[in-house]
């Protein structure tokens, strides 16, 4: 096998795009732990949803608005779930907040059947991104490009609300101390709901942008919710900067490994997460793991 | 006061599980001796995992590994050596808890979540190993024909067996979580600190219990693959370790036997809707969802609840 | 503190008394009525949601019209309907064997379809053997180590085996296909790396290498039901192949078609998707992202054959289910007429008078003859062979009837020797 130029840039070009995918999905998780100290198994299970969500509207009338009307969709079921059932386990026992979003994994699985069947489902060709360009010899297709920038564009979008409006302060202070937010007048009740909601919508949008890729299949979001865990821990739970370091990581250890261990690399992943946690539990740019 | 009113009604109240545990079989149809037998072992893993989520605050993630590792124990050295059974069988927990001292010895110096996700991660290590090492475990086709001694080759007589196996682990655990080491644990889960400050090293007292936990989830896995003649990767997946998890909820984890009612909670509910219905997953999650919202405590709280209700 | 104890008594009691009286109200057997005639009962366990629920649905459903038909026409043996039960082990094992002991030893079944991919049907091999009684079909294991390995003499399969599939491939592509004329062709395998996939690589290579012995042959492994082949098309596309030879099947074929076609890849190389992926189950949602001129291996298609049988067929299950059948389910239909014909030619549900009919029968249907071979136990028909060409919607792509033909499986099987001395060097 020819390691030329082009080869590699094109696994480095599959790569980055896998991890901003990771990105956009780990953000969301580390957001919702990070404020509200909940693990979000369910987390695959809205973006698979939004997936599929996003072809039926899609075929009904076009990607374009279905790109726009699922996430929000999403989000607003998201906070549904949060008013009615996560509210109740906030200072519950550890166990039971674990049982409780992987409850709403196994809602997920049968809600996806009884919708939508089990035979797998394609998102309608987008004729906006039929195509690619090519830079430097690697084929960028246009809708990975959609992906990459929808990505960092959202990525932007959220430092702007996290850094430099009020309400990110808030949600920043949050994550530091929900109690002390609260001791000042912060309705940090409605915060969790908007903050989990927000979650949601960034998984949505990841929903979104992977439709015009992938299939929709049962089991996807089993397969990603472990991929989202390996990227917040490797990048920092708590840290958006950290999601997406450790997003791009292993979206690149998975296209560069394939290359060197083909067989073993989904070992691979848990190996990097293992050692992770082991050398430095709080992850590249989390914070300190006490 | 050995024989204080709590001691005998718990004696009285095994004593009566214990005698319709022997007698079921010989009145029950063949199928349901299996599910019995199924109950029990998963009752076993589900008590193996409770020491540590119910007796002593650390919720894993990653049992299934262990419970995967007996199984893979057993099937190996059966199909690929001549070892008589029992020897597979004893390896079973010692293997597993080998394996749990290695783990153990990097989960338990972190704390609640963190705990939890190293738990996890190796646990799915331990699962990619076994799928992806095709030429020594078979892969994804898993083990089968695994060969069983002829005297436990019926299926009332393997069901006595499996009983056997489990009284005796459900009496050693019942010493264990009893004696000043569990009560150590059990002050380890309400109040760490002050625990430590007693001068006791927390990692060595966690260190063993993750042992002891890992050891007897492997026996619960030796005793499947010879209840199925078979080891699949499935045994040590998360989503197994994640049914440790319910059970242990369902059951009560503040209850030593919390799990086994779990388990048998767990069992029969599956069976019997997916004899009628085709959606059990959707019925699961509801379930988990009204247990977690209020019945936190499990079956077995049940009866704290009626105490209370004066 | 005795209130407590009794409560406590009373509590577990009751609730153990309720599962138990539940279930086996709900285990035990439904007695027959004295006057209608018992029923030949059939066990179905099938893996209806999961990875292989693309699978098994149309199977499932073909079986279910077969049996629907045969009982309306007067059934069997002098009377005796067709009765099913199904189960959906949801892919795991531990369900598998706990559904097949249901099957053979609770409801004892006469028989039992079970064994879908290859951990569960090993999980469905192992329970048969350990019953001594009823007979099983495995539906979905192609692996060869079930029928030579693995053989029971109880246990049948109607799968197509990993063997002439893969012979099959090479065949296709190097008398008729895309590597017909070239002397040192590249092939590329990409395949998910589970039992299927290893199997038809272990047959695919050295048949190639004996039609083309020049030829380079790269693989790359993705894991099992992968959605994302971008880091291996780039690969394949740097090898410039003038085959790609896919094993994808599931939600693996949308994400790979969608992916290849947005890398170019087919300006570069050909595709050769195996297992029957040209089913109208997935042409249905990526009919247009086949290339034209993709080579396939399946049953049946719209049209193809299309002779009076295959229309009442297609007509039928439209009836039954609402919905065109599936590649996968025609295999079934057949199965449970040929099923049929042996329980009438056995005259019993005996075991032991039904194998040897299996073994000695033969029907003839609108794919042609079907039989079962006795020394392995697989249920022998055949495929079509070809390229796909663009047809109208809803289907986008069919067979061109120019270039496509039929193969009978054992034209390209093992012989009876072979099978019989790979089973003596595994002991």
């Amino acid at each position: 096998m020819d390691l030329n130029f082009s080869l590699l840039g094109a696994q480095a070009v599959a790569g980055l795009t896998r991890g901003m995918l990771y990105y956009l999905l780990a953000s969301g998780l580390t957001l919702i732990f990070g404020v509200l100290g909940i693990i979000n198994f369910a987390h695959g299970t809205f973006y698979m949803i939004t997936v599929f969500l996003t072809i039926t509207l899609a075929v009904h009338t076009n990607y374009w608005i279905a790109a726009i009307l699922a996430p929000v969709i999403l989000s607003l079921i998201g906070g549904i779930c949060e008013f009615f059932l996560l509210r109740r386990i906030y200072k519950a026992h550890h166990l039971l907040q674990l049982l409780l979003t992987f409850a709403l994994v196994y809602i997920g699985v049968d809600v996806v059947k009884i919708f939508w069947g089990t035979y797998p489902k394609s998102l309608p060709q987008v004729d906006l991104l039929q195509g690619g360009i090519f830079i430097g010899g690697i084929r960028l297709p246009f809708s990975y490009l959609f992906m990459i920038s929808v990505s960092a564009a959202t990525g932007i979008a959220l430092w702007l609300i996290l850094y430099k409006t009020k309400w990110g302060t808030i949600i920043r202070a949050c994550t530091i101390d929900s109690e002390v937010a609260d001791t000042l007048g912060i309705n940090v009740r409605m915060l969790f709901t908007l903050v989990f909601m927000l979650g949601i919508y960034l998984a949505g949008i990841g929903g979104v942008v992977a439709a015009p890729v992938i299939g929709a299949v049962s089991g996807m979001d089993m397969e990603i919710i472990i991929l989202c865990f390996a990227v917040a821990i490797v990048g920092g739970v708590g840290s958006l900067r950290g999601a997406l370091l450790g997003a791009l990581i292993i979206g690149l250890v998975e296209s560069f490994g394939l290359l060197v261990l083909p067989q073993f690399a989904i070992a691979f992943i848990f190996g990097v997460m293992t050692i992770v946690l082991i050398l430095r539990p709080r992850g590249l740019l989390g914070r300190s793991a006490s | 006061m050995f024989f204080g009113k709590k001691r005998r009604s718990i004696i009285g109240l095994s004593l009566f599980i214990l005698l319709l545990a022997l007698f079921l079989p010989v009145v029950l149809p063949k199928f349901l001796t299996f599910l019995l037998t199924e109950i029990i072992i998963f009752g076993l893993f589900g008590i193996a995992v409770n020491l540590l989520v119910g007796y002593s605050g650390m919720v894993t993630f990653g049992h299934g590994a262990f419970y995967g590792l007996g199984a893979y124990t057993v099937g190996l050295f059966l199909t690929k050596t001549g070892v008589p059974f029992i020897v597979a069988f004893l390896l079973a927990p010692i293997i597993a808890s080998f394996f749990g001292l290695i783990i153990g010895f990097f989960c338990v110096r972190l704390t609640q979540f963190y705990f939890a996700m190293l738990t996890l991660a190796f646990g799915m290590l331990i699962w990619a190993i076994i799928y992806k090492w095709e030429k020594f475990t078979g892969g994804d086709n898993g083990l089968v024909g695994v060969p069983l001694p002829s005297i436990l080759s019926s299926t009332q007589a393997f069901y006595y067996f499996t009983v056997c196996v489990v009284i005796i682990c459900l009496i050693v655990l019942w010493r264990i979580v009893n004696s000043p080491f569990g009560y150590t644990m059990r002050a380890i889960r309400e109040n760490p600190e002050r625990v430590r400050f007693l001068g006791i090293n927390l990692t060595r007292y966690k260190l063993a219990i993750f042992v002891i936990s890992s050891g007897f989830a492997g026996i619960s896995g030796g005793l499947y693959t010879a209840f199925t003649k078979g080891a699949f990767p499935d045994y040590a997946s998360w989503a197994k370790s994640g049914e440790g998890l319910i059970i242990v909820l369902i059951g009560g984890m503040s209850s030593f036997i919390g799990p086994l009612i779990g388990a048998a909670v767990l069992v029969f509910l599956q069976q019997i809707v997916t004899m009628i219905f085709q959606y059990w997953s959707i019925v699961l999650g509801i379930l988990l969802l009204l247990v977690v919202l209020f019945l936190p405590e499990g079956v077995m709280g049940i009866k704290e609840k009626v105490r209370f209700q004066r | 503190m005795e209130k407590i104890k009794s409560l406590n008594f009373i509590i577990l009691s009751t609730l153990m008394l309720f599962f138990l009286i539940t279930f086996v109200w709900g285990i035990y057997p439904v007695p027959i009525k004295a006057e209608d005639k018992p029923p030949i009962k059939v066990g179905i366990v099938y893996p209806i949601s999961g990875v292989m629920g693309t699978i098994a649905i149309p199977s499932y459903k073909a079986h279910l019209l077969a049996m629907s038909e045969i009982n309306a026409k007067g059934g069997l043996l002098g009377g005796r309907k067709f009765e099913w039960i199904v189960r959906d082990p949801m892919g795991k094992p531990e369900l598998e064997t706990r559904y097949c002991r249901e099957m053979l030893i609770s409801e004892k079944v006469d028989i039992l379809h079970a064994g879908y991919g290859s951990a569960l049907g090993m999980a469905a091999s192992a329970v048969v053997a350990e019953s001594g009684r009823g007979l099983a079909f495995l539906e979905g294991g192609k692996t060869s180590k079930l029928r030579n390995e693995k053989f029971h003499r109880n246990v049948f399969f109607l799968e197509q085996e990993d063997v002439p599939e893969a012979r099959g491939m090479a065949k296709a592509l190097c008398e008729y296909g895309p590597l017909k004329d070239i002397k040192e062709p590249k092939v590329y395998f990409l395949s998910w790396d589970y039992e299927y996939g290893r199997s038809l690589y272990h047959w695919f290579a050295p048949a190639l290498k004996k039609y083309k012995p020049n030829v380079k042959l790269m693989e790359a492994w993705t894991k099992v039901a992968e959605t994302d082949y971008t880091p291996y098309i780039s690969l394949i596309a740097g090898a410039k192949p003038d085959v790609v030879v896919t094993t994808i099947w599931g939600g693996g074929i949308p994400s790979f078609l969608k992916q290849a076609k947005a890398y170019g890849l087919w300006d570069i190389t050909n595709l050769f998707a195996s297992t029957e992926v040209a089913g109208v189950e997935y042409l249905r949602e990526v009919g247009e992202l086949f290339p034209v001129g993709t080579w396939v291996n399946v049953m049946e298609l719209p049209g193809i054959p299309g002779n009076e049988g295959h229309r009442k067929y297609w007509e039928a299950f439209r009836k039954m289910h609402g919905e065109d059948p599936g590649a996968f389910g025609v295999r079934n239909y057949i199965a449970t007429y040929f099923l049929a014909k042996a329980i009438e030619n056995a005259k019993s549900l005996d075991p032991e008078k039904l194998i040897p009919a299996l073994e000695n029968t033969s029907i003839d249907t609108f794919l042609g003859k079907v039989w079962m071979r006795k020394t392995n136990h697989q249920m022998m028909t055949g495929m079509y062979w070809g390229p796909l060409i663009k047809s109208d919607p809803p289907y986008h792509r069919t067979l061109d009837k120019a270039k496509m033909y039929w193969l009978n499986d054992i034209d390209v099987s093992l012989t009876d020797d072979e099978i019989l001395n790979i089973r003596k060097s595994i002991k």
